[in-house]
């Protein structure tokens, strides 16, 4: 009998295993890498056309704006980045002049005669605009631009004629938006709009090179072409990307004085050095939390969210700091309020909960955040009370106290007993739209099933893919919408509350379909104001208002738990802000000590 | 086209004195183990009924009420335990068989009721298959021609393209469309797809067949008497036939049940109820906090049913095909 | 021969028109249009009609219509590519045409050409030259072009399927080298696996053969069977969990800094382990068909060993149907693995399909069926054709 050959060919497979299963050194050399973890896929890396936060995470390292957040500071406070100085206001506050650094380079990039990056001037910043304005270039952040600059809807009009995006001509002047030499923008507005320098921190409204649109057309969405600190040096689509250091990156030094506690925390001690600090970034996608965290334990991340499975191994609740499992790791925790609001919405155009103010209501009171709170959060997050989040001036702390909130199923009861009259019978089975179908949705939909069953409602759940969910948000198809989550990217409230104007109706971002003329006349009012008193007060009266109406039940604001390695120096969170690499620093030392630190205690944990 | 999988290739038998199926049966009777397995696929199919009936008469049959909670969330199954009951003030003892899941539902009432969903996937993906499938072959084998062509053409065609491919691009794009009134949802559009794209083995299976038994004697002597094609095709070639369907049905189940994860984890198959697709799925992010009953209690769920299909199908197999017996 | 293989490839066409009319009334009859979808949350009307106009989703569902007819073009050869020019004909065919349309309609004024419609012109031919591509260049520059354009989502969806030039997809990306980029992947993870899976289970079978009616046999057959009982999704999850994360054997995910062989290992393995049992199965069956077969007695009885039986006989005519049997499952290998690679991100085609089903993204889809419609048709053909050659019984008719 021919054993052997049996072993041999049984073997082959392990024999053959091994060879392609080598580690390379190559990670071995002194540069620092910061190695981020992406839940998500990043869709374009266009400024023009980026909408979601990751992108913007991504981006922000590459192509800087006009302005930017302190990045130490609190309260937030808007300093100039690629601006000279804050903004020369018009005393009508219709007229924006802004003075733009010189000597301030793009990247070098093939798209530039002679491979090298050409100065940066006032021009780029109006291209940029006039792109996003460009129809046929159909971008996703023309809402925040609409109806606001002298002469730059009249283009968008102009531009409809061409069927292509690269036939518009752009030196068709828009009297609103000039470079009146190469280091001074102006800007003119239609009606005031205070929130201007807010919007110019964001990476939408960074520069773009013409000749880089000129070179890359539609391409442009994988080629971005900045003047910030990193460039793009590598993108596998859906797998990960990589930035380098930009190495003619102007001179910009780390912050010198900071928030009070700052100096003890030792987040002064780089001050006056050289930016950034980091050779490399690498940002992972990893859709899956588990594999991130797990790669992040073992020293593969830097940085890394703390899983809702994984929460209790890596934080005390009760003392609010981090177990002994974490803090013999040297990792640290860091906590901090992201203003968001994530909520239930109801459609206001549907027959059934539309018209039925108690209804609304009765769900409302019948919604224990709490337990939801507990249950997807471990008890970490905010139990939202207002559609303002805490972090914003406005917010009236006294708002948790009325009566607009909160659980209470008597109430809830009562309320729906109301409902039934005008109802005039029993209330129909309600269908509560659900975005993703991976276990997280799942459990929430059913949580959010339990919750109004227990008024003894029939209650439906419609799973969708997202995509399809959003396109019913869209066209107004969901009585009822259990995925609402926003996250605000200004420190004005002005944002929240357009959630619930007329004028912007989905797809802009009144996904309610919420109407009601006092609420308008008084946005509309709000809306050129500039931060005083007496726009707390129109604000907080809205505030009730949309409370009051009920066209969304409130759940909770997110409070982040962000654990970093210990070799991570000068982190701070920003909620606002999106490049903070370029601000930490790594200790690369440590970070090599840590392999062995991490076998060291997992072979204590063995016997 | 050559077929190269080990299939039928029956002739028409002598006929003995009994039936193939009084002979068939028999032999299955001796098999003990097949014996046993069928019985639990009764078993399977008999809870799906009951739990049909539940909810069609409004029995409130505890085991089959998973939603409600009976313990804290992720309760460690076998341990006895102390919890207060929502609405209620005095904590009570309890014990809960196979552990609790995130809402404090029990996973064996969930195990116990995704049985339904996943039997009625696969029943009802096997009759749609075998609804399109059966006819289809048994036209084409028995007028050949132009008909036979097309059906030809058309099987080869939806077999070309991957199954699991074909099953998803349908699904996904089933989804949320309505047809004739009814909207396609949930497990509705899984074995919709499933059945749409799967007739394609029993399809070339009967047109084989039918091929093999058109010009055998009993038929030639119905076509004599002046019998209509349809008659000939219904009421004599398709009866004997009618084992190759009911072994491919009894394969093909588990093949459905497995597809069935397979589209509850891909985010196709029934969302608000449980499923053991759903359920493993959970697995992914509790296995981080030693979860595992949920897991395992699907994983048993799937495993009993289909080893006692495969064996059974096996059986049947060898018992009414003997020609095909493998063991 | 010759006349068989020909005969078999042109049966090939009207299975590849099957296949393409089959994703056509999937992803464009029911799929639909989904410009809503792509233009993403906050997009207004404006937005959705250029993305419309960008996908073709304008375009009539089969009936098209031909504006331009006859038209000439030159095309040029430059630095950079392919660049587009217009002979000057085609201005005073516009002018001419505008003057009909004018005396049509009654109205004096004739319309001057404006330089955006010759460039929409242009932006058109540059379409098509997608499609085209291959033809312009092999007739360099200079070669007069004749024009299609019927232009219909019909008629679009086969002129992309046959030129390979599937266009962009949802995230913009062009489908051509989402593909190309997942092909490395997938394959590093299905060979390792398939031939792992194939030495196995032909060894195990081997042995079982010979083996057979022991309580050995029996034994391998029910754990067989109870492999094949398990669920996939199981398989992944446990051994993810308990070899990578538990154990720390292997890496848990994808590391794209590392060589694929690294990150491979686990996934290959668990599929191998995973396919082992409906594997075995099926070579074992083959195996005992050809022992039962005469020749085999023979050699029995002409008193060879059991050994040489096995090596010298049944071995190799058992070969044949695992030939084929391999080569069917090339198509499969490069469409790698849906849930392996989900579970690991590895970036292959099966993470590339898990993502487009995901964002109902129906041009990949539709890409990655035909691709894979076609590679199936073909190998089956490849496989017949082995067949034939191998198997002198197969009759050429």
């Amino acid at each position: 009998m021919n054993c052997r050959l049996f072993i041999w060919i049984g073997l082959l497979p392990l024999v053959l295993m091994p060879g392609c299963w080598t580690k390379d050194a190559a990670s071995d050399d002194d540069e620092a890498v910061y190695r981020y973890p992406l839940p998500t896929k990043v869709k374009t890396l266009d400024t023009g056309n980026v909408e979601d936060v990751y992108g913007m995470l991504v981006v922000s390292n590459i192509c800087e704006s006009l302005y930017t957040y302190h990045y130490l500071k609190r309260p937030f406070e808007v300093i100039p980045m690629l601006a000279e100085s804050l903004p020369v206001i018009s005393d009508d506050k219709l007229t924006y002049t802004i003075r733009i650094k010189q000597g301030v380079y793009f990247q070098d990039d093939p798209c530039f005669p002679g491979k090298k990056g050409r100065e940066l001037k006032a021009e780029d910043f109006v291209f940029a605009f006039k792109r996003i304005a460009n129809t046929r270039y159909a971008s996703v952040n023309w809402g925040a631009f609409k109806d606001r600059i002298i002469g730059l809807d009249d283009f968008r009009e102009y531009t409809k004629q061409f069927k292509d995006e690269f036939e518009v001509d752009y030196s068709k002047e828009v009297p609103g938006l000039l470079a009146i030499d190469d280091y001074t923008l102006r800007i003119r507005l239609v009606k005031p709009w205070p929130q201007l320098v807010d919007d110019l921190t964001s990476a939408i409204t960074a520069p773009v090179p013409k000749e880089a649109v000129d070179y890359y057309r539609k391409d442009m969405m994988t080629h971005p072409v900045g003047t910030g600190p990193y460039r793009l040096k590598k993108w596998a689509r859906s797998v990960y990307l990589e930035l380098e250091k930009n190495p003619s990156f102007r001179v910009e030094t780390y912050p010198a004085e900071g928030a009070p506690e700052d100096a003890a925390a030792g987040l002064l001690a780089d001050a006056g050095r050289r930016l950034p600090f980091i050779d490399r970034i690498v940002f992972q996608i990893i859709e899956e939390e588990q594999p991130a965290w797990l790669l992040f334990l073992r020293g593969d991340m830097e940085i890394m969210g703390i899983p809702k499975d994984s929460f209790n191994t890596a934080v005390d609740i009760q003392a609010e700091c981090p177990t002994e499992f974490i803090q013999q790791r040297h990792i640290r925790l860091s906590i901090s309020d992201q203003p968001s609001l994530y909520y239930i919405g109801f459609n206001m155009q549907d027959p059934v909960v539309g018209r039925n103010k108690p209804l609304r209501q009765a769900l409302n009171h019948a919604f224990d955040k709490d337990k939801l709170n507990e249950l997807f959060y471990n008890g970490r997050w905010r139990v939202a009370h207002s559609v303002m989040h805490p972090l914003m001036n406005e917010y009236d702390p006294a708002i948790a106290r009325e009566p607009y909130t909160g659980y209470d199923l008597q109430k809830a009861k009562w309320l729906l007993a109301e409902a039934e009259k005008i109802q005039g019978g029993p209330i129909p089975e309600l269908t509560v739209g659900m975005s993703g179908s991976d276990p997280f949705s799942r459990q929430f939909g059913q949580f959010v099933q339990r919750q109004f069953e227990s008024l003894g409602l029939k209650v439906r759940m419609d799973f969708t893919d997202w995509p399809t969910y959003v396109e019913k948000m869209n066209k107004g198809q969901h009585q009822i919408f259990g995925g609402g989550g926003n996250r605000f990217s200004t420190p004005d409230a002005l944002g929240v509350l357009s959630m619930f104007a007329t004028k912007y109706f989905a797809p802009l971002g009144n996904s309610f379909f919420y109407s009601n003329p006092d609420y308008d006349r008084l946005y509309d009012q709000a809306e050129v104001m500039f931060p005083s008193p007496e726009r707390t007060i129109i604000f907080r009266q809205m505030e009730r208002m949309v409370l009051e109406d009920c066209p969304v039940i409130l759940n909770t604001q997110r409070v982040q738990y962000i654990l970093y390695h210990g070799w991570l120096e000068n982190y701070k969170p920003h909620p606002y802000l999106y490049d903070i690499m370029k601000y930490i620093r790594i200790d690369t030392d440590e970070q090599k000590a840590y392999k062995n630190l991490e076998k060291e205690l997992k072979q204590k944990i063995k016997p | 086209m050559t077929d190269r999988t080990p299939t039928t290739e029956n002739s028409n038998e002598p006929v003995k004195g009994r039936s193939l199926w009084a002979d068939g049966i028999r032999r299955l009777r001796k098999r003990k183990l097949a014996m046993v397995c069928f019985a639990v696929v009764m078993m399977y199919f008999m809870l799906a009924g009951l739990i049909y009936l539940n909810e069609v008469l409004d029995w409130k049959i505890t085991l089959f009420d998973w939603r409600q909670a009976v313990g804290p969330s992720y309760q460690k199954p076998w341990v006895g335990y102390e919890w207060t009951p929502e609405g209620q003030t005095a904590p009570q003892r309890d014990w809960v068989f196979f552990g609790t899941d995130f809402l404090g539902q029990s996973t064996w009432r969930k195990m116990i009721y995704a049985s339904k969903t996943s039997i009625t996937v696969a029943l009802f993906a096997s009759i749609i298959s075998i609804l399109i499938g059966v006819p289809m072959g048994a036209v084409a084998g028995y007028f050949r021609g132009w008909v036979d062509d097309t059906i030809v053409w058309l099987y080869t065609t939806v077999g070309t393209i991957p199954g699991i491919v074909l099953i998803m691009a349908f699904a996904v794009v089933l989804r949320a469309q309505t047809f004739f009134g009814a909207e396609l949802k949930g497990i509705t559009a899984v074995y919709v797809a499933m059945g749409l794209t799967s007739w394609v083995g029993i399809c070339r299976l009967i047109r084989g067949e039918i091929i093999k038994r058109k010009e055998s004697e009993y038929v030639l002597a119905a076509r004599a008497l002046g019998c209509s094609n349809r008659r000939i095709i219904f009421k004599h070639l398709l009866p004997n036939v009618f084992h190759v369907i009911i072994i491919d049905f009894s394969l093909r189940f588990v093949h459905f049940i497995h597809a069935e994860v397979i589209l509850s984890f891909l985010g196709l198959g029934e969302a608000d109820k449980p499923s053991w697709g759903a359920m493993i799925d959970a697995a992914r992010t509790e296995l981080a906090r030693n979860v595992w009953w949920e897991m395992a209690a699907a994983t048993v769920a799937i495993f009993v049913v289909s080893l006692a299909l495969n064996i059974f199908g096996d059986a049947l197999r060898d018992c009414l095909d003997p020609k095909l017996r493998t063991d | 021969m010759t006349a068989y293989i020909i005969r078999r490839l042109m049966y090939l066409a009207p299975i590849v028109f099957g296949v393409l009319l089959v994703t056509f009334v999937l992803f464009t009859l029911i799929g639909g249009d989904i410009s809503q979808q792509i233009a993403g949350k906050h997009a207004d009307a404006e937005t959705i009609a250029e993305i419309r106009h960008e996908y073709g989703f304008d375009k009539p569902l089969f009936v098209g219509h031909k504006p331009l007819e006859g038209d000439e073009a030159v095309w040029e050869s430059e630095k950079e590519g392919f660049i587009l020019a217009l002979k000057n004909e085609r201005r005073t065919q516009m002018e001419e045409k505008a003057a009909r349309k004018a005396e049509k309609s009654g109205s004096r004024t004739i319309e001057p050409v404006k330089e955006p419609q010759i460039a929409e012109y242009q932006a058109k031919k540059e379409w098509l030259s997608d499609l085209f591509w291959k033809r312009v260049r092999d007739k360099q520059s200079g070669q007069a072009w004749e024009m299609v354009d019927f232009d219909s989502q019909f008629v679009a969806h086969f002129t992309k399927a046959f030129t390979f030039r599937f266009g962009r997809a949802l995230d913009r990306e062009r489908i051509g080298e989402k593909i190309l980029r997942g092909i490395g992947p997938s394959v590093s993870l299905t060979i390792p696996m398939f031939f792992g899976t194939l030495i196995v289970s032909i060894s195990f079978a081997l042995v079982v053969a010979f083996l057979r009616g022991t309580v050995w046999d029996h034994a391998i057959v029910i754990l067989c069977v109870a492999g094949m009982s398990l669920p996939y999704l199981s398989f992944i999850i446990f051994g993810q969990y308990f070899f990578a994360y538990r154990l720390d054997w292997f890496p848990i995910f994808y590391a794209p800094d590392q060589p694929m062989g690294y990150s491979v290992v686990l996934p290959a393995m668990i599929g191998m382990v995973a396919g082992l049992g409906s594997n075995l199965r099926f070579y074992r069956t083959i195996m005992l068909d050809e022992i039962r077969n005469d020749y085999v007695r023979t050699a029995f009885a002409k008193g060879l060993t059991a050994r040489r039986v096995l090596f010298k006989h049944v071995l190799k005519n058992a070969m044949i149907p695992i030939v084929t049997s391999v080569v069917l499952s090339i198509p499969y290998l490069i469409l790698g693995s849906l849930l392996l690679e989900r579970f690991f991100g590895i970036p292959g085609l099966g993470y590339l399909m898990f993502d487009a089903v995901s964002s109902r993204d129906f041009f990949v889809l539709n890409a990655l069926t035909f691709i894979e419609a076609l590679l199936i048709a073909f190998f089956t053909l490849v496989a017949d054709v082995c067949y034939a050659w191998v198997d002198p019984r197969v009759k050429f008719d």
